[in-house]
C-alpha cells in the first residue's frame, strides 16, 4: 500500500511535471492582450471622428474669424448620441483659470459649430447638433441628425464608477492618413474628487474609460492649470478629471430624455 | 478712405518744404491768382463721399464703410472722383459743401486713369454749381502754389497748400531697374502706364481721394490720387487735361475703351542705345505674338515715324497713344532684329483691365471670380471658361466637399453641365430653398493646375450665427462674491478665508435666506471652501452650480465676529448674454439678442423695460449708417415699440410696409435715449 502509494505520488508528480512542461511549451495565455483584442472587437467601432468650425468672436464689428477643427467621440447610443468633451464646443472652458489669472481677465469667446460626424469605414459626413452638455463636469453631448441604423456604441447604463488605483482602458482612433485604425491604450484611476463635485483623477482625455471586462467607467477631460502667461511657457499643468461611470449614467437617461425631444 | 499709397519714400531732406507756400503769384495772362480765388472758385463744389464697400474675405462678401472726396463738375449733379473711392462700392452718398446730402449713382469707372464719375440723385430739376477742369496745365510749373480740397479722414471742406515738385512724375526710383517699375504699374499702378502725375506737398491723407488740387488762378489742374503713407509731403494728381477726356467720356458712354495691341516697350536709359525702343514684353497668344514680335527686337518706326524713347518718362504718352487708337486700327511695326530690319503689321483689341467680377455663392461657401482674358493669362489658362474659385468659407460646403475645394481652382463643369461664364455657374449652382438644411449633393469639375478632378459638395445654407449650444440646467445662488485668501483675511482681520459676498441679486435665493453684501461665505454643506486667488471664484461657484436643488443648500456665514450656518434654496441659473438667442437681421446687418437678467440688474431696467439688445453692428450696413451701436437697447423701430425679438422683425415689416423714407430708431445707450435715423433699406438707390 505504502508503494502504491508511493508510486500514485510519483506518477501524480511526473503528471504535474509534464503538465507544467506541456503548459510552458504551448505559450502562456496573454490576459492583456485578451483584454486588448476585446475591447477592440466591442469598442473599436464606436469611436468616431468630429469636425467643426470654430468661431472667434471678433470685436468692433469686424468680421469673426474662423478655424476648422477635428477631435473623436464615442458613440453611446444606437441611434448615433456621441459623448464628447465640452471643450470640443466652447476651446476656451480649459483655459478659463489660465485667462483669469493673467491680463485683464477676459476670456474670448469661441465656439464650434458645423459639426459632421465621420463613421469609421464611411467617407460621408453625417450632420450632427449638440444636444446639451455640462461645462462644469467638461462633457458634451452630440446628436447625428441621419444616423443608419444600430450603430455600436457603449452602454452607458451598465456605467459604474471606477476605484482608486484601478487600471483603465480606452480605445481611440490614430490619424487619417491610417484610416482611423483603432487602438487600445491603458492607464490607471490616479485620485478622487469630492469637490466642488465627485469626479476621479486620471489622464488619457477625451476618451472613454474601461475596466478590464469592458464595463464603461468614466469619460476623461482635460484639464489645464495654472497662474502664469501661458505663452511665456509659465507655469501651468495639464491633467485630467474623469466623470465617474455612474455619474454618467445618471446624466445618459437625462440626456436620451432630451435628445428624443 | 482707402487712399491708395505708394511705397514709402523716406526722405528726410524735405522736411520743412512747402510749409510757407507762396502767397500770391504774378497774374498769368491777366488773371489775378490768390489763395482766396482759388478757394471760391472751387471748394463750394466740392463734396465729401461716402461709401459702402462690398469686399469679399474667406469667401464672403463684406460690408463696410470708406470716404473720398469729388467735384461736382456739371449742373446736373455728375461728380468726378478716383476709381479707388467708388471700387466696390455698393451705395454712394454726397456731402455738399452747403451742408446737404443726397445719395448717389455710380455713372462710370476707369481703373486704368483711377478716375470716375458718380451722379447726384436729386429731385427733377435740381441744378448744382460746379467746377471745371483745366484744359491745359502745359504753363503749370514747379514751385507754383496749389490747394487740395477734400475730405481728410473724413473731415470735409478741408484746404491744404502746398507747391508742384514735378509736373511729369513717373514713381520710378533712380535706383530702380525700368523692369520691375514696369511690373508693379502691372500689379498696382495701372495709372502710371499711361499717365504721368503731378506731384505736390499740399497735404492730403485717406478720404482727400478724388478731390480737386486748384492753382491760385482757381483752376482745377489735377485729381488728388496717391499720396505718402508715411504722411510726408508727397503727393500725387492726375493732371487735369487728361482727368477731364476721361469723365467726359465716361459721362457719355459709361466707359473708356482702349486699344490692345499686346506688346509693351522701355525706354532706351542703360542700353547705351540712342534711338527707338525697345519691347519688353508680348502677351500670350496676342496679335503681336502672332505677327512674330519677340521681347528685345528694337522698335525703329511706328507707322513709318520714328520712335525715339530715352527715357521713362516718355513711354507713358506713347502708349496711351497706342491705346488711343480705335480697336480693329493695325499699326505697322518697323523693327531691328539682330542687325535685321524688318516690318510687321499689328492690329487691336479692345484692351480689358477690368477687374473681375467677383460673387459669393453662399451655399457653397465660396466666393467665384469671372476668367477675364487677364486672368487666364495671369494664371497660364489656355481659355476664359468657366470661373475661378477666390476664397472659401472655414467649414463651409466647398471647403468639407470631397475632396475640397480650394482657392485657384477653375470650376469648369456643375453636375456635368458645363460652365462657360459667371452667369451660367451663378444659374447652374442654383439656390437653397428657404429654412432648407442641405441641397441635393451635386459634383463640380475642378481645373485644379491641368488635373481634372471630381468634387462632391452638399450646399448647405450660410450660418451668420453659430448657433448657442444649449447645457444642462446648473443650480444658482443669486449672490457675487470675491475671494479673500488667507493673507487678505490676515489683513483684515478675519479669522479665516472664504469668499466676501460682493452682491445680493433681488429674487434670488441668497436675498430669501439672508445673505448680506459683507459676508464671508467659509463652508458649504461640511466642506470648507478657500479660493486659491485674488481672481479665482471657481472653488465656490463650481459647489454651487453643481448642487442638487431638491435639498437646502448649507452654507457657513462668518458675518462680523458671528458664525452662522444659513441654508439656501438653489434655483435655476438665469441665462447669460452668451447663452442666449442671437439673431442676425440681413437688411440691417445687425445682429440681436434677448434682454437678460443679468441686463436688467447691470442697466438697472424695470422688469417692465421691453426691447432687444444689438449684439452686433456691421458698419457698412444701414444699422451701421444708422449708427447703431454694439450695446444699444433697441425699444422702437418707426412708431412700433420692440418688445422681443420676433418683436423687432414686425416693427421693422411694419415700418417697411408704411413705406416711409427714413427708417427710425429709438435706442437706450447708457444713460441717453437717442432718436436715430437712416435712409430707409427699401428706398435704396442703385
Amino acid at each position: 500500500m505504502r508503494n502504491f502509494l508511493k508510486l500514485n505520488s510519483l506518477v501524480a508528480l511526473l503528471a504535474l511535471l509534464s503538465a507544467n512542461v506541456g503548459f510552458a511549451q504551448q505559450a502562456a495565455p496573454d490576459v492583456e492582450a485578451q483584454t486588448y483584442q476585446r475591447l477592440l472587437a466591442s469598442y473599436g467601432r464606436t469611436v468616431v471622428t468630429v469636425s467643426y468650425v470654430l468661431s472667434f468672436d471678433a470685436a468692433g464689428g469686424a468680421a469673426d474669424q474662423r478655424a476648422q477643427g477635428e477631435t473623436e467621440a464615442t458613440l453611446v447610443s444606437s441611434d448615433g448620441l456621441l459623448l464628447v468633451p465640452s471643450a470640443v464646443l466652447n476651446p476656451t472652458d480649459m483655459f478659463q483659470k489660465v485667462y483669469r489669472n493673467q491680463g485683464d481677465g477676459q476670456v474670448p469667446n469661441m465656439r464650434s459649430s458645423e459639426i459632421k460626424v465621420r463613421l469609421p469605414g464611411s467617407d460621408q459626413p453625417l450632420e450632427a447638433t449638440v444636444v446639451t452638455q455640462d461645462r462644469d463636469l467638461g462633457v458634451a453631448w452630440l446628436k447625428i441628425k441621419s444616423p443608419p441604423k444600430n450603430l455600436p456604441f457603449v452602454d452607458l447604463a451598465k456605467a459604474i464608477d471606477p476605484n482608486v488605483g484601478q487600471r483603465a482602458y480606452v480605445v481611440g482612433v490614430i490619424a487619417e492618413e491610417f484610416d482611423y485604425a483603432p487602438f487600445v491604450d491603458e492607464t490607471r484611476i490616479q485620485g478622487k474628487i469630492e469637490v466642488p463635485y465627485k469626479a476621479f483623477i486620471s489622464d488619457q482625455p477625451g476618451k472613454m474609460l474601461f475596466a478590464s471586462d469592458g464595463t464603461p467607467i468614466g469619460f476623461a477631460v482635460l484639464r489645464i492649470d495654472g497662474t502664469s502667461n501661458m505663452s511665456a511657457g509659465g507655469n501651468y499643468r495639464m491633467f485630467a478629471t474623469v466623470v465617474g461611470g455612474a455619474r454618467l449614467k445618471e446624466l445618459d437617461q437625462r440626456v436620451r430624455a432630451l435628445s428624443k425631444k | 478712405m482707402r487712399m491708395q499709397f505708394f511705397k514709402a519714400v523716406l526722405t528726410a531732406t524735405l522736411l520743412g518744404a512747402g510749409a510757407n507756400p507762396a502767397l500770391a503769384l504774378e497774374p498769368i495772362a491777366g488773371i489775378p491768382a490768390s489763395m482766396a480765388i482759388a478757394r471760391d472758385a472751387v471748394l463750394p463744389h466740392v463734396v465729401s463721399i461716402l461709401v459702402v464697400r462690398e469686399d469679399f474675405s474667406g469667401g464672403e462678401a463684406r460690408l463696410s464703410l470708406s470716404g473720398g472726396t469729388g467735384t461736382i463738375i456739371s449742373a446736373e449733379g455728375h461728380i468726378a472722383t478716383n476709381a479707388h473711392v467708388t471700387e466696390n462700392g455698393q451705395r454712394f452718398r454726397v456731402v455738399l459743401n452747403d451742408q446737404r446730402e443726397f445719395p448717389a449713382k455710380l455713372i462710370g469707372t476707369d481703373a486704368v486713369s483711377d478716375l470716375a464719375v458718380l451722379k447726384i440723385v436729386a429731385p427733377a430739376g435740381t441744378v448744382f454749381g460746379y467746377a471745371s477742369f483745366a484744359a491745359s496745365v502745359q504753363d503749370l510749373k514747379p514751385g507754383e502754389t496749389v490747394l487740395a480740397m477734400g475730405a481728410p479722414w473724413g473731415m470735409r471742406d478741408s484746404v491744404s497748400a502746398g507747391v508742384i515738385n514735378n509736373v511729369n512724375r513717373l514713381m520710378v526710383s533712380l535706383f530702380e531697374d525700368e523692369a520691375d517699375y514696369e511690373q508693379s504699374l502691372n500689379e498696382s499702378q495701372a495709372t502710371a502706364r499711361y499717365y504721368a502725375w503731378i506731384q505736390h506737398d499740399a497735404s492730403i491723407s485717406p478720404g482727400n481721394s478724388g478731390g480737386p488740387l486748384v492753382d491760385l488762378r482757381g483752376r482745377i489742374v489735377g485729381v488728388n490720387t496717391r499720396g505718402n503713407v508715411f504722411g510726408g509731403d508727397m503727393a500725387f494728381s492726375i493732371p487735369a487735361p487728361i482727368a477731364k477726356n476721361v469723365v467726359e467720356t465716361l459721362i457719355a458712354k459709361g466707359q473708356v475703351t482702349r486699344s490692345d495691341f499686346g506688346f509693351g516697350v522701355r525706354s532706351l536709359r542703360g542700353t547705351g542705345l540712342t534711338s527707338g525702343a525697345l519691347i519688353s514684353d508680348v502677351d500670350r497668344g496676342s496679335a503681336a505674338e502672332k505677327a512674330g514680335l519677340k521681347p528685345g527686337d528694337r522698335l525703329l518706326k511706328l507707322d513709318s515715324i520714328a520712335v525715339n524713347l530715352t527715357e521713362p518718362e516718355e513711354i507713358p504718352s506713347f502708349r496711351r497713344g497706342l491705346t488711343e487708337r480705335a480697336v480693329g486700327a493695325t499699326v505697322t511695326l518697323d523693327i531691328e532684329r539682330a542687325g535685321k530690319a524688318m516690318a510687321l503689321k499689328i492690329a487691336s483689341v479692345v484692351q480689358n483691365d477690368a477687374k473681375p467680377r467677383e460673387v459669393e455663392v453662399p451655399h457653397f461657401g465660396i466666393s467665384v471670380i469671372e476668367v477675364t482674358t487677364n486672368v487666364a493669362r495671369a494664371r497660364y489658362l489656355a481659355t476664359t471658361d468657366g470661373v475661378l474659385v477666390q476664397g472659401m468659407r472655414t467649414g463651409g460646403p466647398a471647403a468639407t466637399a470631397q475632396p475640397s475645394v480650394l482657392a485657384g481652382d477653375r470650376i469648369t463643369h456643375v453636375n456635368g453641365v458645363a460652365v462657360k461664364t459667371l452667369a451660367d455657374f451663378v444659374r447652374l449652382s442654383g439656390s437653397l430653398p428657404e429654412g432648407a438644411e442641405s441641397g441635393a449633393p451635386l459634383t463640380l469639375t475642378l481645373d485644379r493646375r491641368g488635373q481634372n478632378l471630381l468634387a462632391l459638395l452638399t450646399p448647405a445654407p450660410k450660418r451668420l450665427i453659430p448657433p448657442v449650444n444649449p447645457e444642462l440646467d446648473k443650480s444658482w445662488a443669486g449672490w457675487e462674491v470675491q475671494p479673500v485668501p488667507v493673507t487678505l483675511a490676515t489683513e483684515l482681520k478675519l479669522p479665516e478665508g472664504g469668499f466676501r459676498v460682493t452682491r445680493v441679486y433681488p429674487g434670488g435665493p441668497a436675498l430669501a435666506a439672508g445673505v448680506r453684501v459683507g459676508d464671508l461665505i467659509t463652508a458649504t454643506g461640511a466642506n470648507p471652501v478657500k479660493p486659491s486667488g485674488l481672481k479665482e471664484t471657481s472653488a465656490l461657484d463650481l459647489r454651487v452650480r453643481n448642487a442638487e436643488r431638491s435639498a437646502p443648500f448649507a452654507v457657513t456665514i462668518l458675518r462680523g465676529a458671528q458664525k452662522m450656518q444659513v441654508n439656501l434654496t438653489l434655483t435655476e441659473e438665469p441665462k447669460p448674454a452668451e447663452k442666449t438667442e442671437r439673431r442676425w437681421n440681413e437688411r440691417l446687418s445687425i445682429t440681436l439678442r434677448a434682454i437678460t437678467f443679468y441686463d436688467r440688474i447691470e442697466r438697472q431696467l424695470k422688469d417692465s423695460q421691453h426691447g432687444v439688445i444689438l449684439e452686433r453692428v456691421e458698419n457698412g450696413g444701414y444699422g451701421g449708417l444708422a449708427h447703431l451701436r454694439e450695446g444699444d437697447l433697441l425699444v422702437r423701430v418707426g412708431q412700433t415699440a420692440v418688445k422681443d425679438l420676433p418683436g423687432f422683425e414686425l416693427a421693422l415689416s411694419v415700418a417697411e410696409k408704411s413705406g416711409v423714407d427714413k427708417l427710425s430708431f429709438l435706442v437706450m445707450r447708457g444713460s441717453e435715449t437717442r432718436l436715430l435715423f437712416v435712409d430707409a433699406p427699401w428706398r435704396e438707390v442703385k
